[in-house]
């Protein structure tokens, strides 16, 4: 079983994390059915948002992911997207904070 | 709090005007930020706004841009605007600072940047006088930024003449020097052409050098006289002249 990932970031921020974890599993969401759609568009908006504001909640790592998606959606590269979307599934399991 | 300033945002991502807003009011800012331009307006012009912050792609790339020049059209060169952006490309923060962005931060950003940021316009912005009551040395080395903490400050650098109209000199530098920053030029050149040793100017608009480190800058005259402008006239008139019997 891997290790929980403890994000440290300021009380104030702490208490709206909640809420942002919970917007991107609607995410997840969103890039599934854009994924079956085969809808390069929709993914690569909604990557392009978490890349730009994940890295200000403490989750650089989601931002990473999210910058890779939405760099390959953009040249219509969906192969690896499944596999960044178990990536970033498994991540937001193992927050703590 | 009376002394509190006020910041206002627009940004169409909700996580991000969520953590602005909480960040600046950690530091005690009065912030507002908004996910639609047409309430951002609407706020802009109900109360005195000290410095706003705007994303470039607000649903549409690229409409931040019309957001600023519409801010400089109706609200003037002196309201701070800081440029909020993933896009971190020369292109995109050049043509931000061309019309009119004062500083560019790029996305994602962080409590530390923003707030930095923020106080170093709102300072400058509040210091109208540009008596430079005090000075600094600092050790040699390149320096881009000015520090913060300091809002009166004397520095001197070199910069390059690239061109002169009856208004002010276009120069280069290795500096990015802020708008509205005072200047004395001091130059052989300057000599020459106005017929005095040394002029002072402001900076009313620069920009990144694309292609190069360096950085542009506009300095405007502050005092024109028509002495001043038959002076420059006379000198670009006998440039040319000089130029057309070389040839």
């Amino acid at each position: 079983m891997k290790d929980k990932i403890k994000i440290n970031v300021e009380q104030e921020i702490k208490e709206l994390l909640p809420k942002y974890l919970n917007n991107r599993k609607n995410d997840l969401n969103i890039f599934k059915k854009a994924l079956a759609d085969l809808d390069a568009i929709t993914i690569e908006k909604t990557a392009h948002k978490i890349a730009g504001n994940a890295g200000s909640y403490g989750l650089d790592h989601l931002g990473e992911i999210a910058k890779r998606m939405e760099l390959e959606s953009h040249d219509k590269e969906l192969a690896n997207i499944q596999k960044y979307l178990d990536e970033i599934e498994e991540y937001l399991n193992l927050i703590e904070y | 709090m009376e002394n509190q300033k006020l910041i206002l945002g627009v940004d169409d991502d909700i996580e991000i005007t969520t953590i602005l807003q909480r960040w600046l009011t950690m530091e005690k800012h009065r912030a507002c930020f908004f996910n639609d331009i047409r309430e951002f307006f609407q706020a802009l012009g109900k109360e005195k706004c000290h410095l706003c912050i705007v994303d470039i792609n607000i649903k549409t790339l690229g409409i931040g841009f019309e957001v600023i020049t519409e801010i400089r059209k109706k609200f003037g060169d002196n309201l701070p605007i800081i440029c909020l952006s993933s896009l971190s490309d020369m292109k995109n923060i050049a043509h931000a600072i061309e019309i009119g962005a004062n500083d560019y931060i790029i996305k994602p950003t962080s409590r530390a940047i923003l707030t930095q940021k923020c106080q170093q316009l709102l300072e400058m912005s509040s210091s109208s006088s540009s008596s430079f009551s005090s000075s600094i040395s600092l050790p040699e080395g390149q320096y881009r930024f000015v520090p913060t903490q300091f809002s009166d400050i004397k520095l001197s650098s070199k910069v390059y003449i690239e061109g002169i109209d009856e208004h002010g000199f276009k120069v280069r530098s290795n500096f990015l020097i802020q708008k509205g920053t005072a200047i004395w030029i001091r130059s052989s050149l300057v000599e020459e052409i106005l017929k005095k040793q040394e002029i002072f100017c402001t900076v009313t608009s620069n920009w990144v050098v694309i292609g190069s480190t360096d950085f542009g800058a506009y300095l405007e005259f502050d005092l024109v006289s028509s002495e001043l402008t038959d002076n420059i006239r006379n000198w670009i008139y006998l440039k040319r002249k000089s130029q057309e019997n070389e040839r």
